[in-house]
């Protein structure tokens, strides 16, 4: 294996010598993502991190006033409170979705009746709006399942979960997980069918046992697609909102309120430099975890 | 009979009507915010006025009343469950403005329901109902068509659309000599209003940054007032450490 890498590698490097003089054509394919990531992105993004040094409460005069919003940031339990939330949710998240999504693609790629139906019926979530799953979910979390605790006697199931804010965040990952199972199941699925089926009768014949298989042979085979999903899963739900709004609101109380609604009610609360502040910290943590993530990936990608 | 009916789910009810009926019966709200304002960033344990210290004792109350007598099922009912609920007579009060009669009536039109301030303390004279102003007509300065703008207002301000449209929605017409709602679900807060034995909800006087909404909520949810107010008192020093807040003179900028 290593001796392919580096042959690859030395190809590589002769590729992009010979072609140091890029054509000129390749520039203006780049032009349009450029212009538009440039205005719709990078100029947001700056002028909002200008504006976090200001008052401004998103209209009328405003003055510099230095790094008071993110001292006063720093002090706020608030923010931390929703930083806390929204990792302890997107990492809670995470794990359930793909141990989930591992397990579900294994068994619909394996030798099984209705394969192709059951496969559709588990990608429906994928293609219903995240708002919409939520208000189906409110409605079941605080009638159908308090009704049901109460016909059968069931007291844990009486009261709506969403009312409880101690445990109000195990509704809020079951909707999720069930909005994002789909996606990273199809991931799992094409992983698992490439794995060539020749290592499986090997195994086999060696005599190892179908949960060997699963652990020793497919598991490391798809681990580079654990991690896409893994990485990907956990992007998407540190931006955890539209569920969020539609389950809870943020309730019950602040239990459930997630660093992307604290910085919108910031907008609409007159908070403007002070959610602009707490952004870019957002911004920033963001880009230390897409920093390691890199990193993790890259080493792993040498591995192989 | 359930006493109350609670919606404690949807956290605007709680604030509209538990948090603000409790707070409004019991203290001057105008007066309370003036000098909270002037504390600004020294709201706190030493300071003269706090919420820990002015409205424990109107929260405690409220906390007696949404934890013993409303229904089981407060805390996963929303608006729309409560009006259906109490159109159909699932209990005897229910904490809302004029504006839920609507819903009411359209599920039991011929149901018989009045109005009054909720008492919070033994005195009769404390007596108050709340009155917001939902809706404010403004010109703003750059306008470049303030005199059509102005047209139109007058025209919106003239008694018979004026009073017409606050006839329609319930509501009390602000300019002077105007008839009270004649709907008689409204009678019993018109001899306060004409008293102007009034105050405006402390829920809408806290800046919109301060979840205030949500505090009220876990409160009649079960969380102990006490650690709630200190909260908002820390949110409110660290909102004057780095904005100017407002008073009921005007901006201190």
């Amino acid at each position: 294996m290593s001796t392919t890498t580096t042959i690859v590698t030395k190809g590589d490097r002769t590729v992009r010598r010979s072609t140091r003089r890029v054509e000129p054509i390749y520039y203006l394919f780049l032009l349009p993502s450029v212009i538009l990531f440039t205005l719709a992105i990078t100029v947001p993004a700056v002028i909002g991190i200008t504006f976090s040094f200001t008052d401004s409460i998103g209209i009328g005069d405003w003055k510099f006033i230095g790094l008071t919003n993110y001292v006063a940031l720093f002090s706020d339990p608030a923010i931390l409170q929703s930083y806390l939330f929204t990792f302890g949710f997107a990492i809670a998240t995470v794990i359930v979705v793909n141990v989930l999504g591992f397990l579900l693609a294994v068994g619909l790629t394996s030798r099984i009746r209705f394969k192709t139906g059951l496969r559709t019926v588990f990608v429906i979530p994928m293609v219903i709006s995240g708002i919409i799953i939520a208000y189906v979910f409110n409605f079941l979390f605080s009638n159908s399942l308090p009704a049901v605790g109460t016909a059968f006697g069931i007291p844990a199931l009486e009261t709506s979960l969403l009312a409880n804010p101690d445990l109000v965040w195990i509704a809020i990952v079951a909707v999720t997980a069930w909005q994002a199972i789909p996606g990273t199941l199809l991931i799992y699925i094409a992983g698992l069918l490439a794995v060539p089926g020749d290592v499986y009768e090997a195994a086999s014949l060696d005599g190892a046992s179908k949960t060997q298989q699963l652990f020793r042979i497919t598991l490391p085979l798809v681990a580079g697609y654990v991690v896409i999903n893994v990485i990907l899963g956990f992007k998407g739900f540190l931006n955890a909102y539209d569920i969020i709004v539609g389950l809870t609101n943020g309730g019950p109380g602040t239990a459930t309120r997630s660093i992307a609604m604290t910085i919108i009610a910031g907008f609409n609360g007159g908070d403007y430099a002070y959610e602009m502040a707490n952004a870019t910290i957002f911004f920033i943590v963001a880009i230390i975890i897409s920093l390691v993530q890199l990193s993790i990936t890259r080493g792993r990608n040498q591995l192989s | 009979m359930t006493p109350f009916y609670g919606t404690f789910k949807d956290d605007w009810t709680v604030a509209q009507g538990w948090y603000d009926y409790s707070i409004g019966g019991s203290l001057d709200v105008l007066n309370f915010f003036d000098q909270l304002s002037a504390e600004g960033a020294q709201v706190g344990p030493e300071a003269s006025v706090s919420f820990a210290k002015d409205f424990a004792a109107p929260m405690d109350k409220m906390t007696q009343l949404s934890s013993k007598y409303v229904n089981k099922d407060a805390a996963s009912r929303g608006y729309g469950d409560g009006n259906l609920a109490f159109a159909k007579g699932a209990a005897a009060m229910y904490l809302q403005g004029p504006w839920a009669f609507s819903e009411i009536s359209k599920i039991s039109p011929d149901l018989q329901l009045g109005t009054f301030p909720l008492p919070m303390t033994e005195n009769p004279k404390d007596l108050a109902v709340r009155v917001n102003m939902d809706l404010a007509a403004m010109i703003p300065e750059g306008s470049r068509h303030k005199d059509a703008a102005r047209d139109f207002l007058e025209y919106l301000y003239q008694p018979a659309t004026i009073q017409g449209y606050n006839e329609s929605q319930l509501g009390f017409t602000p300019t002077k000599d105007a008839p009270p709602p004649s709907d008689p679900r409204i009678a019993g807060e018109i001899p306060y209003y004409d008293d102007a034995q009034i105050y405006q909800g402390p829920s809408v006087l806290v800046p919109k940054t301060i979840p205030v909404f949500s505090y009220a909520q876990s409160m009649v949810l079960g969380a102990a007032p006490e650690p709630v107010l200190r909260t908002m008192d820390q949110d409110w020093a660290r909102l004057a450490f780095r904005q100017p807040a407002a008073t009921s003179e005007g901006s201190t900028k």
